[in-house]
This record gives C-alpha cells, structure tokens and sequence, in this order.
C-alpha cells in the first residue's frame, strides 16, 4: 500500500523514479515568446496575481483575453480582463467582470473562451458576493472584448453552491445551425450532488437572451458528489468531451479515491441522450472510467499550492477520435502527473504515455498539425532552494517528448497571500500550428529564470533584479505575476 | 453642479475621487482608448481618494471618459468620481460624475491629505455605520463550532458538499472591555470568522487566541442547514437557522491603539 500523503506538507521533490515517456533531443526554439502580462501603470502592485487562463480568438488570432486573480486597479465593482489586441506581445487591463468593490473587485473563480468564429468573448466565474458555502456562477458574454462595456450576464445561478466553472465555445460552421455559438461550461453543482459533475450548455449562446441547460454527466453515485475540475472540449465535427473527478471514497481527513471519467456526445450535447455515447463496459454506465481508484488529498499541498485531483483534456482540432487526457493522482508522498490517449473517441485508452513527478496543473492542447502541447509546473530540489518549473512538453506521436522551460523561479517566495498559490489551473489552447499558454511565477525579473526569454511592461530592472514602481526608482515586492506564452508549431 | 447621467456603469460608490483640468478634448493619453466625444485628457491636480494603484496619478494626464453631455472646455476644473476602465502604459478611467470646483470643495480638500487612507477610513466608516455590536476586548479562546447534541435537528447529517472556497468557520470569544457600540447581555461574546485562507475568504479577519483589539462586529442569520459545520448553533426546536456575530471584512479587526479613533467615528 503507498504511504498516505501527509497533509498540509510540501512533498519532497527531489529526483526519484523515472518518469514516463521518452524525451527527445532538446532543440532550441526560437521565436518562443514570453511576456509579463502586469501592465506598465501597474508597476506598483504586488497582488499574488494567481490562476490565470488565456482565451486566443480563433477568428484573429492577435487578439487575446486573459483573467487572473486580478483585482480592479481602482477598487471599483468590476473585475478586470487581461487585453491584448498585437498577439500577446502587449497587454492592458480592462475592467468589464461583474464583481464587487467591498469583497475585493475580483472573482473566485474565472475562465474565458471566444467561439471559434463569432467574435464573441465568453466567461465563467464564481461572483463575489457570494453566501458562505454556496459559490454563485455567472456565464458571461461580451460582443467585442474591447470595448470596455461591462460583459453581459448570462447566467446568475447560486442554488446550493456551483464551482469551478470552466468555459468552453465553438461556432457551428455548417449545417442548419450555421453561425450559432456553442457554450459547455464544465462545473461542480452542489445542486445535484451526489452526481454533482455538470455542464452548462447553450447550443445559441450568441443571441440576445440564450437559454442554458444543466446537463449532468455523472452516471454513477459517487461519495457525496463529484471533484471540482469538469473540463470540456470541443471539435468542430460536434463532438464535444468531457473528463471529470468521480470521487469514489471521502473521508473526514478530506482524502479519498476516485475515477477519471470520460464522457462524449456526438452531436454537441443537442440530443436526448447528452453525453452518453460512451458506455463503460465494466459497469453498462455512461463515461469511461479511464482510470480508476486514484487517490487524492483535497487538503494536500504540493509547496505553497494546494492540490486535490488535477484533470485536463484536449481533442485534436483535425481528427475528434483522437483525445488526450492529463490527470494527478497521490502515488505516496508524491502528487503525480498523468498523460493517456486515445485514438478512438474515448472508447480506450492508452497507458501512462508521460508521467512527471510533483507536477500539478496540467493543460493540454493539440494543434493543427496534430501535435500535442502539455503545460504543467514541476517542484524541484527541496528545502529553501525548491524552484516552481514551468515547462511546455510537445510531441508529434505521444510517446516522444520534446521539452522546454518557460520559467524556473524560487517556490517559497514570495510568501502566500491566498489558497491557490499558483491557481487551481493554468491553459495552454493552439490556434492553427501554434501554442498559446498562460502560467503563473514569481515575478523577479531576472533573465535566468526565464530561459527562453521574456519581456516586462512593468517597470522592472534586469540588472539589479528589482521590480520598480511607476517612478521607476522605488522598489516593489516581489509577486506572483500571470505570463502569457506562445510557442511556434 | 454635478453631471449625473451614467446608467451603464455597476452601482455603488466610484472608487476614485481626484481634482483634474481638462487639457485635451476628443483625446487620449494611449492607443488602447476608442477616443469618442467624451474622451478627454486630463491633469490630475489632485488625487482626493483612490486606491493605491491610482493614488501615484497626481500629477500625470490620464484619460477620462467624461460623464453626461455637458460641454466641457479645455483648462476647466473638475471633481472627478470615477471607476477605473483600462491600465496600460498609462491610465484610463470612466467618470461617474463630475462637478465643476468650487470654493466649498477646496475648503474641504485638505492639501497632502493621503488618497489611500481617506479611502480606508470610508470604508471603516460604512462598516461602523453597519456594524450591530462594536467592542474592545480580548479573544479568550478560538474554536470548532459545536456539533449538534444528539438526537436534535440536524445531528447525524450527511456531510455537506466540499469546496475549496469552503470558509473554514471557526468561533471566537471575545472577553469584552468596553461596548463602543450595541449592546449585548454578557462580558462574553461570541464571532464566526472563515479560518479559510481561499481567496474568497483571505481578507477576512482571522482571530487569534490573546488578540487584544477593537472589533466591529454584524448580527448575521445563517442557514444552518446549508452550513454542516454550524448546524449546533441553531437553537434547540429552530428552524435550521442561527443568529450569529460575524466578522467578514478587513475593516472589522483593529489594534487596541486605534480605540480612540474608532469611538470618534461611531455615530451617537
């Protein structure tokens, strides 16, 4: 039996066993870009700036959404928006969230998506206020993302609670819905527990007043409800993915087991039947339990940053029977990354294609080329010289990796301000042959730390390592700052 | 005479208050503005009250999306209320209102009087003002909310849905000293705090055992039903709910030094 995770503890996260998966030759990339998304009249915050997603604009892909922990500049009741209008290399803050001045002029949660051909900028967050207990979902939507105009309220549910909401959109490009835009929004709802894992669907989000539809995906009955992360995909064809944490066992010391559960619909949740087109052979259920009886700890740590069951999932963009999925699991004391695959529409599933030690939020993408993205944070050395690495993984065949380090940054400074750390989830999305991400760090500027490069809009000395105020003389602290990323297919 | 005529803007108090003169009209001070009519570029003159990301603007130009159809003219004053709009290289705001100077708010603008403290101060004040019970004292002990007595309403429920945004609660007593404001029965009293440290619940006072200080507490009903954690307060044969102290706010814990202050802004 593995060693129970102890609770509240960093892991050890010197080298151990092997990992999974081969890594090819380093080659140099170039043209990787990395950019401090902290705009330049904002040189004198030092907010932990955590949790960060990107949403790229299929339709253009210069322009790009991003959200953070962020709070609104002028402490005002809207939560701001990362904007870039040049393909990332530049970024300002736009304040169009509902939110509130008096609970911080954030979010608790947040995600963004545009449709791949409407233009339109999607979101899911937990509005504060919210009651004690029972996060309040909002799905959002604004027309054109930079016009500044609050973003409209699509949703505005708090029931007995709904969390992590994780949007995901696409323009249907034929047939007779032609034009319409499709949301998921993957959730945990406290509403329908025990079979909490739900998504939030409008098959014509783009109109005026769209109706949405709470579909639950969880077939089985879990303990008590489901984990946090509900994640979808989407593919143009209409099929539409969903992975989640089915928890099978919870106890008082808030550690259990549970499945990572894969479900499918082929007619982008517009049937009788949502999500139900993938049967497990084991039990005749709806979802594929694709791994069964992880465990997890949701009070565990890994460093600074919480942990408690990591899932991701991407479909390639030019073949829908091919997904891949990345979930963490406790194997002893350490947190464990996973990548699976499979090439037939969810129906089996590959062994450990890549395993890495100690990392947490996975996200994956695939691009148009139909090579696969991996994007995860990996806890290396111990004691006070442990480093946060960031790295971006590709391969063109799933079982050969090639890897680079986006950054590599001390993990015990700056000192926490808040649970996540670092964010519950990070994103990495393609858009055609390229990959665009977005991670969390510890915001020194110093060049070592950032192999491939990276540029501040904050004012900032490379020299010295100082983060610098507007005057550009006074010294900041350093912070957990959001970068946005984007690597060349 | 104010300008008060926005509608798309969230309710509440603009969070920036700041003296500007008009330098530039149909302009902007960086690309990412759209410049419409209303946009004007502006000298912050001085900055009343802000939050700190604002508060360095004395004396730069910034953008204002200027309030209302009134005609405004290059070199006239105003008091701006205004919510933040978009940070880049320099900074953009949206003018709630916007009244022209006048004699009686110069007298009320102290010179050097600092942005962020004003701000603070009102924000202690609305929560004073709100506030059922306000207190000195020391905190006695911190604990688990009680479990409900056997064989009562809500013992031996299911555990309640698990979410990391969960507040964690735990329950001070505080010995009192003084009563500045309220009144309560008994030299104890007792306060719900989120022990949680998610980002939804950071910012909340987290009690201490031998804290000594000012607390600013508020009468709260809670669905114990809903709350797992708090179903033994709820009194025997009630309806699942409690009343209960809470302290949820950054504004409701102060040191024992600020006790004078604070009894001066209680309002009799």
């Amino acid at each position: 039996m593995a060693k129970k995770t102890s609770r509240k503890t960093a892991r050890p996260a010197a080298p151990r066993k092997k990992s999974a998966g081969k890594m090819a030759a380093s080659k140099a990339s170039t043209n990787v870009l990395v950019v401090n998304m902290i705009p330049r009249a904002l040189s004198g915050e030092s907010h932990q700036d955590s949790e960060p997603t990107i949403a790229v604009n299929p339709a253009n892909p210069l322009h790009i959404a991003g959200s953070a922990f962020t709070p609104d500049p002028g402490g005002g009741n809207l939560a701001p928006i990362f904007v870039s209008v040049d393909g990332g290399n530049t970024w300002t803050l736009k304040s169009i969230v509902p939110s509130s001045a008096s609970d911080g002029s954030a979010t608790a949660d947040i995600t963004l998506a545009f449709s791949t051909a409407s233009n339109k900028l999607y979101a899911g967050i937990i509005r504060l206020p919210f009651p004690p207990g029972r996060p309040r979902l909002n799905i959002l939507r604004t027309d054109n993302f930079q016009s500044g105009a609050t973003m409209k309220v699509l949703v505005d549910r708090t029931g007995k609670g709904v969390d992590q909401p994780y949007v995901q959109a696409a323009t249907v490009l034929n047939g007779p819905d032609q034009g319409k835009d499709r949301v998921y929004v993957g959730d945990n709802d406290f509403g329908n527990t025990p079979r909490s894992a739900t998504i939030d669907q409008s098959l014509n989000a783009g109109k005026t007043s769209p109706a949405f539809t709470s579909v639950r995906i969880e077939s089985r009955s879990p303990a008590g409800q489901d984990g946090p992360p509900v994640r979808p995909a989407i593919h143009p064809d209409g099929t539409v993915y969903a992975v989640f944490h089915s928890w099978l066992t919870f106890d008082s010391n808030d550690e259990g087991t549970a499945d990572i559960v894969v479900v499918r619909d082929d007619n982008g949740g517009n049937g009788p039947n949502k999500f139900k087109a993938l049967v497990d052979s084991g039990d005749s259920k709806a979802g594929i339990r694709i791994v069964k009886n992880v465990k997890f700890n949701f009070d565990g740590f890994l460093g600074l940053q919480r942990t408690g069951g990591d899932v991701a999932i991407a479909v390639d963009p030019s073949n829908s029977s091919i997904v891949y999925v990345a979930y963490n699991d406790d194997d002893g004391a350490d947190y464990m990354l996973h990548v699976l695959r499979s090439t037939n529409r969810g129906v089996t599933w590959s062994g450990d294609l890549r395993t890495v030690r100690n990392a947490l939020n996975p996200a994956l993408a695939i691009n148009s080329a139909g090579k696969v993205g991996l994007l995860y944070q990996q806890l290396t050395g111990s004691g006070p010289t442990q480093r946060w690495v960031t790295k971006f993984e590709s391969s063109t065949n799933g079982t050969t990796w090639s890897a680079m380090t986006l950054a590599t940054v001390p993990a015990n400074t700056p000192p926490k301000q808040f649970d996540p750390y670092l964010g519950d989830y990070e994103h990495l999305m393609s858009a055609g042959k390229d990959f665009y991400g977005v991670f969390c760090a510890n915001n020194t500027p110093n060049k070592s730390n950032f192999p491939k490069g990276v540029t501040y809009q904050r004012n900032a000395n490379f020299t010295s390592h100082t983060l610098l105020d507007v005057d550009n003389a006074t010294p900041v602290d350093v912070s957990i700052d959001p970068f946005f990323f984007k690597v060349p297919g | 005479m104010a300008t008060k005529t926005r509608s798309d803007l969230p309710e509440g108090s603009p969070a920036i208050i700041f003296k500007g003169t008009v330098k530039k009209i149909k302009s902007a001070t960086m690309k990412e503005v759209p410049i419409s009519d209303r946009t004007a570029v502006v000298r912050v003159d001085q900055v009343i009250e802000a939050p700190r990301t604002f508060a360095h603007c004395g004396g730069q130009d910034i953008t204002v999306e200027l309030a209302g159809k009134k005609k405004v003219s290059v070199g006239e004053q105003f008091i701006f209320h205004a919510n933040s709009w978009i940070f880049g290289d320099s900074v953009a705001v949206r003018a709630v209102t916007q009244e022209r100077v006048t004699k009686e708010h110069l007298a009320l603008m102290s010179p050097g009087g600092e942005p962020t403290e004003q701000r603070k101060n009102r924000q202690l004040q609305k929560r004073l003002n709100a506030a059922d019970l306000v207190v000195s004292g020391k905190v006695a002990a911190v604990t688990i909310p009680p479990e409900p007595v056997p064989g009562t309403r809500g013992a031996g429920a299911p555990r309640k849905p698990v979410s990391e945004h969960d507040p964690k609660w735990r329950q001070a007593v505080i010995v009192v000293d003084q009563t500045h404001k309220g009144k309560h029965d008994s030299k104890q009293v007792k306060v719900l705090f989120p022990a949680s440290t998610d980002v939804r619940w950071y910012k909340a006072p987290k009690f201490q055992v031998g804290q000594k200080g000012v607390f600013v507490l508020h009468k709260t009903k809670i669905k114990t039903d809903e709350h797992h954690e708090l179903r033994g307060l709820a009194p025997r044969g009630a309806a699942g709910e409690a009343e209960v102290y809470t302290a949820l706010d950054p504004a409701d814990a102060h040191p024992l030094k600020q006790q004078a202050v604070i009894k001066e802004m209680i309002r009799p």
